[in-house]
């Protein structure tokens, strides 16, 4: 090799050292700080054999298939607590606990006494047990909390968690926070970490940042985590087939939420590996 | 002609029980647990203020107060009256219990703009989605914007977090002052100004002060 050649690729490696050097800890490191490790995602999904589904968690979902099915399909969502009644009486006399990702804010009970009663025994009942938590997210000054019979049926503030999350400046949500600022100057725990403290498991006490928020990150097998269509549950729980309960949620942190085709979808790092939403349910998986 | 008599006549019927019902009170305590047999009342009923109840001897009534976080439970023979934050009770045995009630809490940078959550509360799709809201390029800290005016023209006021009607006007001058129509806008509301093919999107603060005030902090310029 000649002594020029030797000069030229002397130079390129000090440009690919300063460019290397500059990515890493300069303005632009914060920039690819989450898409790479929203990148780590797929090459793990393709990579490396797919993680078991978890045993410690199972998902009820709001789905399509709910707001297609009777006799959810005949009213509006404000009108279905008295549907989930029977649901979350059979889900909480098995799973370690159970928390909404949902708020139900308003109630019907000022227009039809008793609309909502066995809702609220049910959550009354559950709370009771210290195995339902319900949730309240705030955008701006003022929270959006559960209706205040809901509030009064769970005991109050101590069964009422934030549900907000940490959105990065590019929109992507990557942390969960684990922890919030109170009012009275304490820590509030967030709906995940107040249910991983009542899953009855031993949990070890994640890695955060500075500010207190947890990395996300996500099982990406197909299936990785239970999901039920509450139409399903609806039907089953109205069965009265208690087994059934007992075999999907025994001991299990069970979350109830929405999984729809357009509503409340976020940005993760979870977008970039493909994904096919589906929910079972007795009828489906138990016959 | 009968068809829209009934329905005027079901529609007058309606707002006449809706105002017997605000004339009675508003719901201020839910029945947690009840135990013996009480008249008028079930677990988990909602409760007006002013409304009385009789309790019979081995009664035992458990309320929450829904604004106070307030529990009381009133065990014996007696009357119970609802208040606003707490019972009226004679005769019966009045044990009281506070709870800590749900609360706003103090947010850091980026915990604010997004949750994981679904909101159910009320007819679905009424307003724009937070996120498809463009940045303001203003945020002012009076409900009574005023609009630096180019030249003359027809200048729009749209609503973009809640479904509102558009508000139109003739403006000339140097100056629209939105304060003068006598109107105000609501604050923590996001609006989009349109006049002479230009728009911008301002917000009114959720701390804005009422009205007018001074011109700088209500300024909006295109």
């Amino acid at each position: 090799m000649t002594a020029a050649k030797l000069r030229d690729l002397a130079v390129v490696a000090a440009l690919a050292l300063a460019a290397a050097t500059g990515l890493a800890v300069g303005p632009a490191a914060d920039w690819l700080r989450g898409p790479s490790l929203d990148l780590l995602m797929p090459l793990r999904h393709h990579l490396f054999a797919p993680s078991p589904p978890s045993p410690h968690v199972a998902v009820i979902a709001i789905d399509e298939e709910t707001y297609r099915r009777p006799p959810f399909n005949a009213a509006p969502q404000a009108a279905w607590p008295p549907l989930l009644a029977p649901v979350v009486a059979a889900v909480t006399a098995e799973a370690a606990v159970l928390g909404f990702d949902v708020v139900y804010s308003t109630s019907l009970d000022s227009v039809q006494r008793g609309f909502e009663r066995d809702f609220l025994i049910a959550l009354r009942n559950a709370a009771r047990t210290e195995r339902l938590v319900l949730g309240k997210v705030q955008h701006s000054a003022h929270p959006i909390l559960p209706h205040g019979g809901q509030q009064i049926a769970v005991g109050g503030a101590r069964n009422i968690r934030p549900l907000n999350v940490f959105e990065d400046s590019d929109g992507v949500i990557r942390r969960v926070p684990l922890a919030f600022a109170a009012p009275d100057g304490g820590a509030e725990p967030s709906l995940a970490a107040e249910l991983a403290q009542r899953s009855g498991k031993p949990v070890q006490p994640p890695q955060v940042d500075g500010a207190g928020n947890m990395l996300l990150n996500f099982n990406t097998a197909p299936g990785a985590i239970p999901t039920y269509s509450l139409a399903d549950l609806q039907a089953c729980a109205a069965a009265e087939r208690a087994e059934y309960f007992r075999t999907h949620f025994a001991g299990r942190v069970v979350i109830f939420a929405t999984v729809l085709d357009v509503e409340d979808r976020r940005l993760t790092s979870r977008r970039l590996v493909p994904m096919a939403d589906g929910a079972a349910g007795c009828r489906s998986i138990a016959g | 002609m009968k068809q829209a008599l009934g329905a005027m006549l079901l529609a007058a019927v309606a707002m006449l029980g809706a105002g017997a019902a605000q004339a009675q009170g508003k719901q201020a305590a839910v029945v947690e647990d009840l135990t013996g047999k009480v008249a008028g009342i079930e677990v988990f009923d909602f409760l007006d203020t002013g409304k009385t109840i009789t309790l019979p001897a081995g009664a035992r009534l458990v309320l929450g107060y829904m604004q106070s976080c307030t529990r009381e439970t009133i065990t014996g023979a007696g009357s119970v009256t609802i208040g606003e934050g707490g019972s009226k009770v004679t005769g019966a045995k009045l044990q009281q219990e506070q709870l800590k009630c749900a609360a706003a809490n103090q947010l850091a940078q980026g915990q604010a703009g997004k949750s994981a959550a679904m909101v159910f509360r009320g007819q679905p799709g009424s307003g724009r989605k937070k996120a498809d809201i463009p940045q303001p390029s203003a945020v002012l800290m009076y409900t009574a914007p005023a609009f630096a005016v180019a030249k003359p023209g027809q200048l729009t006021i749209e609503r973009l977090d809640v479904a509102e009607t558009v508000q139109v006007f003739q403006v000339s001058g140097k100056l629209f002052d939105y304060g003068k129509t006598g109107k105000k806008l609501d604050a923590g509301g996001f609006y989009r100004v349109e006049l002479n093919g230009q728009s911008t999107v301002f917000q009114i603060s959720l701390e804005a002060g009422e009205g007018s005030g001074p011109l700088l902090m209500r300024l909006v310029r295109f």
